[in-house]
């Protein structure tokens, strides 16, 4: 039944039984909401007890880092070509892994998109596909890359490659199911071809912000770079893993900053360029 | 000029709504039909039942000689070429220029990348785009953006799409909308001059009945999807026109969805 809003005094004949009242301060939260707390809580409690994070090992933690830093300062640039050689292949990785994996992102994405996929079978195995690329963390894809082409960048690079495509291929199919579907019906009544569809309305009208993701997922695949280089699969991580096995505390930390320097490179020319391209789309 | 023959369309939407009601009319080739009709009463269903972007619950459709409704999906492309459409949106891919959208009007006859971008297409095609903004008068603004156009140009850049169509058969969806009264009269004088010029068979719909009694040959009144009246529009007067919009607000509530 309707409330009307009422200015009148007097009460309402159906608003008598019922006298309104604030609602309750405190409701009682579900069963479901209070069990999920509990494990919750639970997990917390062990992490803390398994790693004995005590404050004495904090402190004597902080006492070796100092011993770290006193011996990492000045960092020491003996090998600074090697290091910005190392950089510059970590980076490359990056570039490429990300150009692949946006571009084979592109048919994953029409086929996962619900507005674009051929047969609703195929939209939900490519979904999957994305899925499964993006749950299995680059870490392991790096390993299980390692093992098929050796340890090298080529590995590195595939592993980003299948890293892009599982965050590419799930938000380009996302921005292509929303695209307003008036000017797709306008070319499906001309009687254009599917894939003139996709490139004469879908394309155009996504690319701002496929060419945004890409560049979000290039800065990601830069950070992912220089970790997967720690467990061989080329790049700066190599060197940093190999100072830091042989306690040449101060060359790590020379290839700390540069890595440093490069992230931050990267992240800020990208967010300047998407910034533009968002900007051009909305004016 | 392309004969069309609708018989018994019905067509309910799949939550229930019932938008078209056994349709049966004829359209004689080179014929300028004008659908009226309240808001509800199952134009736009029409429109985009002849072109096969909605599928009729029953009845059929035969355009020319082949049926709409029966068609796969090659021969319903190969029938689509010869259907124009002017929606009441436009629908122009709006991050491309006015240029790329009329080209646009040449995909269903041609296949293959090269008319998927301005660059590639063949010269040929290039300068008949050019002719068709030339025609409604929009050759200078070809490159740009189609975002950046006022809804008055947009729907000439909509016609200049259809124009580069070719098509024999044009359905328009409210071509004056949401346009003010004087752009409005001229884009239906644009329209009705191509519609002539070309002989085209036409089937618009319209929300003024004055533009509708003086452009229409016929008049076609919708009422709850069902026709109410099929006439000359010179025999029709504006009393019997008025009645397909009477209490047609309360007994068509729409149905949320
Ligand atoms: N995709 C859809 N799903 C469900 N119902 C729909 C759909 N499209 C239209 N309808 C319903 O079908 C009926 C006819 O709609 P239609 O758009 O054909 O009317 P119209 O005559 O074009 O109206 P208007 O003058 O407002 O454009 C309406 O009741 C509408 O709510
Ligand atoms: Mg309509």
């Amino acid at each position: 039944m309707n409330h009307r809003p009422s200015t009148r005094s007097k009460p309402q004949p159906d608003s008598t039984a019922l006298p309104q009242s604030a609602p309750p301060r405190w409701h009682r939260p579900s069963p479901l909401v209070c069990i999920g707390l509990v494990i919750g809580a639970a997990f917390f409690l062990h992490g803390l007890w398994i790693s004995e994070l005590t404050p004495l090992r904090i402190l004597r933690g902080f006492s070796r880092l100092w011993n770290f830093l006193d011996q990492a300062i000045p960092p020491n640039p003996r090998r600074l070509g090697s290091v910005i050689q190392a950089t510059l292949e970590t980076f490359e990785m990056a570039l490429v892994g990300t150009v692949f994996g946006a571009i084979l992102s592109l048919p994953v994405a029409i086929l996962a998109a619900k507005n674009t996929t051929p047969h609703p079978m195929i939209f939900a195995a490519s979904r999957s596909f994305v899925t499964l690329l993006r749950v299995i963390p680059d870490l392991v894809w790096g390993l299980i890359f390692i093992i098929v082409v050796g340890l090298g960048p080529a590995a590195g690079i595939m592993a980003l490659t299948a890293d892009t495509m599982g965050f590419c291929g799930k938000f380009f199919a996302e921005r292509i199911e929303e695209i307003e579907p008036g000017p797709v019906e306008a070319l499906r009544a001309i009687g254009a071809s599917q894939i003139s569809i996709i490139f004469g309305a879908i394309f155009p009208a996504a690319l701002p912000s496929f060419v945004a993701s890409t560049l979000f997922a290039l800065e990601s695949s830069v950070r992912s770079a220089v970790v997967l280089g720690l467990v061989g699969a080329g790049g700066i991580g190599v060197e940093l893993s190999t100072s830091m096995q042989l306690l040449r505390y101060d060359e790590a930390f020379m290839v700390i900053i540069v890595i440093f320097v490069v992230v931050l490179l990267v992240e800020q020319i990208s967010s300047l360029i998407r910034r533009r391209i968002i900007g051009n789309a909305h004016g | 000029m392309l004969s069309l023959a609708v018989d018994q369309l019905s067509k309910t939407y799949p939550n229930g709504t019932v938008a078209l009601n056994r349709v049966s009319f004829r359209a004689h080739p080179g014929e300028g039909i004008v659908l009226l009709g309240a808001n509800g009463s199952g134009k736009s269903t029409l429109l985009r039942c002849m072109v096969g972007l909605e599928k009729p619950s029953s009845g059929s459709i035969r355009v020319g000689d082949a049926w709409i409704e029966t068609a796969n999906a090659n021969q319903l492309r190969l029938l689509r070429r010869q259907i124009g459409i002017v929606f009441q949106r436009f629908n122009l891919v709006s991050s491309l220029s006015t240029f790329h959208n009329v080209l646009q009007g040449a995909l269903g006859r041609s296949k293959g990348p090269r008319y998927w971008f301005p660059a590639t297409a063949p010269q040929r095609e290039r300068e008949r785009v050019m002719q068709c903004l030339e025609r409604v008068n929009l050759a200078h603004l070809a490159q740009q953006r189609v975002d950046t156009l006022s809804g008055g140009q947009q729907q000439r850049v909509a016609i200049a799409r259809m124009l580069m169509q070719d098509p024999s058969l044009l359905l328009v969806d409210e071509p004056v909308a949401s346009l003010d009264p004087k752009s409005g009269r001229e884009a239906m004088d644009l329209l009705w001059d191509i519609v002539r010029e070309r002989q085209l068979t036409v089937i618009c719909t319209l929300h003024q009945l004055d533009l509708a009694k003086d452009y229409a040959d016929r008049i076609i009144g919708l009422r709850h999807g069902a026709i109410q009246i099929d006439a000359p529009a010179h025999q029709l007067t504006d009393h019997e026109l008025s009645w397909l919009y009477e209490s047609s607000t309360l007994d068509t509530i729409e149905t949320p969805t």
